[in-house]
């Protein structure tokens, strides 16, 4: 655990760590059934009525706003941890999410800040990015997964049906990136294999279409078309602007799907 | 659920947004029955207490400060307070034994890392109700519960050398708790 405990003896850190793995959970069950007579409660609770209605309205005011006015440019959009406009990016993204008020927007927003780490982790893989680029990316991606899982407290209506969309468009973004990193990974070793100068002119040659003479691991070019398939939802994926209050510039430029890979 | 997600749900359940307080109740109920569950043995006992727990928070959460004290320090209070209310309604006090023949036992050394493997995690649990208060209090917050010795020293209104202590005084009664318990069983 944390450096707090760093003068206990290996038997007390052991016993440390036994207590933190015995963390019992509350039986599914009755947590479920906790949980619905306390939103019951909450939301018949009437101290809140004029300023939950203000927090609301302020909050689609300013979505719209943010809307409107696309939030950012396209080059900070396009940026990439390490850029100067990448923490402008986050930044917009952060403000976004603080203010909805709203579960599905929300968790939509959500959705798409985690596409977006998706592509940056292709792109940074894409760029040559080493481990120490790709490593923290992955760890934002995973990061994003997790803050959009924690939305998916839905609490009315299909609220089973939009998981299971929330669940497949995860499964598919887990996918994406893999096969991306995969793709990359086969590229170098096609390259290693290929080119066997000692000095590794590390730049691919051309468009690094042509596989390696053997024919090994092809890297799919464009893998299965990442917002193609996407269950439901209005076609989730790459669209632009399909959702309200997304901060994604609108317009052309970014295309969310497929990262293109280095010429 | 990251830092950063919950400072923002914390923000809008103190605005009187009922889904963001759903959301702080998915966060954080584990660790309210667990602790709940180290000084109330019967489970559903401490289900009800666990409830209680969060629409006592939701009562109270317009006046909490995040500057004043850590969600988790302020959330825990609730809950020490509501088992005290659960003892209180039931004509009861709190399960305790006395641990100071266990603290006196050289438990570090006696309860070694095999047998500590060996003791289910059902045991270890059983085992806190054996300490006092405070001392399950500390030993949730610190393992099981994550929390920092400050955000401890915070929720207990204590300094963090007297958390420390204390920490190492529960789980040196625990360990020789679990050690007699084993002593038992095998002689």
């Amino acid at each position: 655990m944390s450096t707090d405990n760093d003068d206990l003896t290996p038997g007390l850190q052991a016993l440390a760590d036994a207590l933190s793995e015995s963390r019992e959970r509350m039986p599914t069950k009755a947590r479920l059934a906790a949980r619905r007579r306390i939103l019951r409660a909450v939301r018949s609770d009437t101290r809140w009525g004029a300023q939950r209605a203000a927090f609301v309205r302020a909050a689609a005011v300013f979505t719209a706003g943010v809307t409107l006015m696309g939030t950012m440019s396209f080059a900070a959009a396009r940026s990439l941890p390490g850029d100067w406009l990448y923490d402008v990016k986050r930044g917009s993204e952060n403000m976004v999410v603080a203010v909805l008020p709203d579960g599905a927007l929300e968790r939509s927003v959500l959705v798409r800040i985690a596409e977006r780490r998706a592509e940056e982790v292709s792109r940074i893989a894409s760029d040559d990015g080493g481990e120490d680029r790709v490593g923290p990316a992955l760890e934002r991606f995973r990061i994003a997964v997790r803050d959009m899982l924690g939305a998916n407290g839905a609490d009315g209506g299909d609220a089973v049906e939009a998981e299971l969309r929330l669940l497949g468009r995860i499964r598919e973004m887990n996918r994406e990136v893999q096969e991306r990193l995969e793709a990359v990974v086969s590229d170098v070793a096609g390259e290693q294999m290929n080119g066997t100068s000692p000095d590794g002119s590390g730049a691919p040659s051309g468009g690094s279409t042509e596989p390696p003479e053997s024919g090994g691991p092809q890297a799919p070019d464009s893998p299965s078309s990442p917002s193609g398939p996407g269950p439901g939802d209005g076609g989730s994926g790459g669209t632009q602007g399909d959702d309200s209050g997304q901060p994604a510039p609108s317009g052309s430029g970014e295309s969310s799907g497929t990262p293109q890979k280095k010429p | 659920m990251s830092e950063r997600h919950i400072e923002k749900l914390i923000a809008r359940a103190v605005a009187g947004d009922a889904y963001a307080f759903g959301k702080l109740y998915d966060s954080y109920v584990d660790r309210i029955y667990a602790y709940v569950r180290s000084r109330i043995t019967s489970p559903h006992d401490a289900e009800d207490v666990t409830e209680t727990v969060f629409l006592k928070a939701w009562e109270a959460i317009s006046s909490y400060d995040d500057r004043g004290l850590p969600f988790t320090a302020w959330l825990f209070r609730i809950a020490r307070n509501a088992i005290v209310d659960g003892y209180r309604r039931a004509g009861r006090s709190p399960q305790t034994v006395d641990v100071s023949a266990a603290e006196s036992l050289p438990a570090a050394d006696c309860v070694d890392d095999a047998v500590i493997g060996a003791v289910e995690a059902a045991r270890v649990r059983g085992a806190l109700s054996a300490l006092t208060d405070e001392q399950a209090a500390v030993v949730v917050m610190r393992f099981m519960w994550d929390m920092s010795l400050r955000d401890v020293a915070a929720a207990l209104g204590k300094t963090e050398g007297a958390i420390k202590a204390m920490q190492h005084r529960a789980l040196r009664a625990l360990a020789g708790v679990l050690a007699e318990e084993s002593n038992d069983e095998h002689g």
